[in-house]
Parts: structure tokens; sequence; C-alpha cells
């Protein structure tokens, strides 16, 4: 088994803080994406990481339906309602600002994305970041997202705890309204801490 | 060359009133500031951060501007030349130890001798309680030139971090 890129020649060093774990650009619609850790040490080991970083610029596919909807997150497969919490603070499509608190769901929320109803070839971006994944904290994330429909569409910052202690191991993206389009992309990104004095 | 090197991270094993990274080298294009933390008291407290050349500012040269969301209340205010440094938003004092509020802190080029220093700050702060649950979108500007090598972080009550906060500094490289 080979060394992380930050062990050399067996000395732990500090080199790049951000790994690009993995990415995903879809040729077929999929309802879900998902990372699983590799647990072995290697880059897609989640455990050797401070905080994880998805970033997403995605669509729904289909026509039809909703402009807009929401992408979701959940964690180590956990849909237990009463662990998830969003806070949002948003934009809407008409320029009013909204702020809402979102419990009882077994989701996390990570941000609005066009639907299969947006014009043709419109994508939503977002930044995911879910800190200190192994601590023994409850699993706290920041969503940034934006995502204009040309004449709708939101944009706006989500506040999310996982009430679990629990290290993550396992983190799927879905939209319950539909499949992610041909197209979209997804990738996710480890953060290191500083791991020499 | 990394393009992001980690330039330092304390992680707290015991109670501490304040964070600070000294001598923060001068070589990067832009600083980001990553933590998790959470109050030793029942007092809810925001975070201040406070910048320096050499020594901390802790005078009124400082503003601020923000959104939050809290609830179902959107609001956003500002303020300008108070005594408690940049916001970095609102910890909850102690209910249960496991909730952390969650912060990134992006320091934009902050050796530039001909520009002030802004930054921009994304932070939750979960809870569930009446006090708890905001998030928090802001500036903040050092109404300074001066270069930025010296970063300290601390409460504006009376709480302490309390052991298991961790903060990490990063640096980013340009071309």
């Amino acid at each position: 088994m080979a060394d992380p890129a930050y062990i050399v020649n067996g000395v732990l060093t500090d080199g790049e803080a951000w790994v690009a774990i993995a990415h995903e650009t879809l040729s077929l619609p999929a309802a879900t994406v998902t990372w699983i850790s590799t647990d072995d040490g290697q880059v897609g080991d989640f455990s050797q990481y401070m905080d994880l970083v998805i970033i997403t610029y995605s669509r729904l596919t289909g026509t039809g339906g909703a402009v807009n909807t929401e992408n979701k997150f959940n964690l180590n497969n956990n849909a237990d309602t009463s662990l998830y919490v969003t806070q949002q603070l948003r934009a809407d499509g008409g320029g009013s600002a909204h702020a809402g608190l979102d419990t009882g769901d077994g989701f996390g929320n990570c941000g609005q994305v066009p639907g299969s109803g947006a014009d043709a070839n419109i994508f939503g971006c977002s930044v995911l970041t879910l800190f200190d994944v192994n601590s023994g904290k409850y699993k706290s994330s920041l969503c940034i997202y934006a995502a204009d429909t040309d004449g709708a569409g939101y944009t706006g910052i989500n506040g999310g705890t996982w009430k679990s202690q629990a290290p993550i191991t396992e983190i799927d993206i879905v939209n319950r309204s539909g499949s992610h389009a041909v197209g979209s992309t997804f990738s996710m990104f480890g953060v290191l801490p500083r791991m020499v004095a | 060359m990394a393009v992001i090197e980690a330039i330092s991270t304390t992680y707290l094993e015991a109670d501490a009133a304040n964070v600070t990274f000294p001598s923060i080298p001068q070589t990067y294009e832009h600083l980001q500031l990553r933590y998790t933390l959470a109050l030793n008291a029942t007092v809810n407290s925001y975070q201040r951060l406070w910048l320096g050349d050499g020594s901390i500012d802790t005078g009124t040269n400082y503003s601020n501007h923000y959104m939050t969301g809290h609830d179902s209340t959107a609001a956003a205010s500002s303020d300008t030349g108070g005594t408690n440094g940049i916001y970095l938003g609102n910890a909850v004092g102690e209910i249960d130890r496991s909730w952390a509020a969650v912060t990134i802190v992006d320091i934009l080029d902050y050796v530039n001798t001909d520009k002030n220093t802004s930054v921009m700050i994304n932070t939750w702060a979960g809870g569930l309680n009446a006090n708890a649950d905001y998030v928090y979108f802001a500036s903040g500007l050092w109404d300074s030139t001066a270069a930025v090598d010296t970063i300290k972080i601390d409460n504006r009550y009376a709480s302490n971090f309390l052991r298991g906060s961790e903060f990490t500094l990063y640096g980013l490289n340009s071309s």
C-alpha cells in the first residue's frame, strides 16, 4: 500500500493542504452520487482529513417539473429525521430575502439547483463544506449556492448540523424531485490541518 | 510549491480565552482561517477577529457589514468605529458540548500596504434554542494599509473556547 503524498520516505510533511479526492461528471442521469471512504490510508480515506469540501455544478434531468429544486445530502446512510438541522438564508427569485429553519428531515440541504422545468443548459453552483468530519463534535456544514434560472432562481447560504458524533464515512448527494442530469459535475476535496510543528 | 498550505493548526487541549496566530509568513497571496469551536460557559457570545502588524490593533479601526438568518428572520446590519473588532458570528453558550460553531474567513491580499484589509466571513452556529441557529454572511474591514502578520480570535462576552475547539490558518499561493 502506497503512502499518502504527505508522507515522504516515512516522514510526515506539509504539502498541499487541499487534496482532490474524487470527481464525477455524469454521462447518464443519476438519482444519487455517492462517495464512501476507502478506509485504506490512501487519498480516498476520509479519516485523514479535517474538513471535506464538495463542489457541485448540477441540475435535474427531464422536462416540465419545477424550475428550481433543492439538492440534499445524507451522511453515513443515516436518514434519522431527528438528527438533521438546516438554517437557510437566501435571496428568492423575486428579489426578497428569506430565512427558515428546517428540522424533521433525514437529509441536510445543499442548495437550490435548476429543476427539470428550467431552461436547457442552465446549471446551479454550490460549495458545501463539512467541518471536522472525524471529531467527536456534531458534524456541521456550510453551503453557499447560486442557481439563477433566467427569471427565477435562488442564491443563498445554508448552515447545517447532523447531530451525530460519528466520523463521516459516506456522503450521498440526492434530489428527491428527480435525477441529476447528464453533464452535472461533483467534486470532493479533503482539507488537511497543519501536521508538522 | 503547494497552492494551499496549512500554516498553523491550534487544537485546544484546555479551555482558552483566545487564539492567536503570530508571525504569519508574508509569502502568500491570501489567507483563509477555518475553525470549529464551542464555548465553556452558558453565556452566548460572538467571536471577534483582531488584526495587526507586529501587535494586535485593539482600536476602533474596524467596520462590519453582515446578513443573518435566524429561524424565519432574515436581517442585515452594519456598524463602524466600534470597539469589538470584526464580528465572526455568534457561538452558543453551553447547551450541549457536541454543538460547534463553524466558520470560514477569507483574508485577501494581506501583505499589500496600498490596500486596507477586507475579509469575508461565513458562519453557522446551531444549537436548537432561541439564541442559536444563526447563519451569518459578512464582510469586515480593518481600516489600515499595514500588512497583516498577526491574527487573534476571542469572545465578546465572558466565555472561553472549549477544549476540542480547532483553528487552522491556511496560506493561498498564486502563480
